[in-house]
């Protein structure tokens, strides 16, 4: 029925409504970021840094986009596809981490042949796993912008490995690029979506 | 047009349209209810694009015919607004909306039943 496809329409349309404020993009962006700067530096500190920017996904939610946009709670079938794109994405980037630790650890290691193309190619490979996770998060959840940040993490690497790009700087320019494109989305939102006035009380009584 | 070739076309689902519903403010408001499993003051304000007044008074409308649930909490000290589509609710909109979808039929195609 033409009415259901409305309705499904406009779920659809608020729901990415509520996802338009660049948040999601702008920890992405710090959490490359981070990894970037973990890999130049070599230092144990920005490890743990990478991943920090997670923690701050609900406080920034509650801190920006309620007061603007207002307290959504989607139906089951949304939030599991939130939950299951944050869940590859994260079993992802685990099992190459531990893939790594287990090769880097192992006494025989890799084939000698898989070796060099694990050195040659690793942030590709490992580009290439983020971007299943961000296609399969696009897929399951709608946002559209994903598909673009899937490719990215494929390109980027590539044209790196094609110009011998250090690994790290590609990386960071990886995780800058789509910081920037979060804190302009972010930009626009809180543009677009101003703070309801304080002093106007919920009027229901 | 309201039939063809004289068949009198079925319009009594008119009386059977729940105006609570009717009302373009109410269903706006049902609609953008429909879509989420619960949502605050603030999201029907944006998303309605109604008056505080205007929403709060048609809210109130929609509690008191037990189509919507109204509750009050405190986030950070900050008082929230939570608005929930009941189970009533969510069956009202939908013979609502086949209500409608039968009588537009009658009218554009002058079908019967």
């Amino acid at each position: 029925m033409s009415t259901d496809n409305e309705l499904k329409k406009l779920g659809r349309k608020t729901y990415l409504g509520y996802h338009q404020d660049g948040i999601i993009d702008i920890i992405l962006g710090l959490c490359t970021l981070g990894f970037g700067i973990r890999m130049a530096t070599d230092s144990v500190v920005f490890m743990f840094f990478s991943w920090l920017p997670i923690l701050f996904y609900l406080p920034l939610k509650n801190r920006i986009t309620v007061p603007r946009y207002g307290y959504v709670r989607f139906t089951s079938d949304r939030r599991t596809a939130i939950i299951f794109s944050i869940t590859l994405i994260v079993g992802l980037v685990l099992l190459v981490f531990f893939f790594g630790l287990y090769v880097f650890n192992s006494s025989d290691g890799l084939p000698p042949v898989f070796d060099d193309l694990l050195a040659k190619y690793l942030m590709l490979f490992f580009g290439g796993m983020v971007a299943i996770g961000l296609f399969g998060a696009a897929l399951f959840t709608g946002i559209r912008r994903f598909y673009g940040y899937a490719l990215l993490f494929i390109i980027v690497p590539m044209f790196g490995i094609w110009l011998r790009i250090p690994e790290p700087i590609f990386v960071i320019i990886l995780g800058t690029i789509v910081f920037l494109i979060g804190t302009w989305m972010l930009y626009r939102f809180v543009s677009t979506h101003p703070i309801a006035a304080k002093e106007q009380p919920d009027v229901i009584e | 047009m309201l039939s063809n070739e004289g068949s009198a076309a079925n319009l009594e689902p008119i009386d059977e349209i729940d105006r609570t519903i009717h009302a373009p403010t109410r269903l706006k408001i049902l609609a953008y209810l429909a879509i989420v499993d619960r949502a605050d003051f603030t999201y029907l304000l944006n998303q309605t694009g109604l008056t505080r007044g205007n929403l709060s008074a048609n809210l109130r409308k929609l509690e008191g015919v037990g189509y919507v649930q109204i509750k009050k909490e405190f986030v950070d000290r900050t008082p929230r607004t939570l608005i929930k589509l009941t189970d009533e609710g969510r069956e009202a909109l939908q013979t609502y909306r086949d209500n409608m979808a039968i009588i537009l039929d009658e009218l554009l195609n002058g079908k019967t039943g």
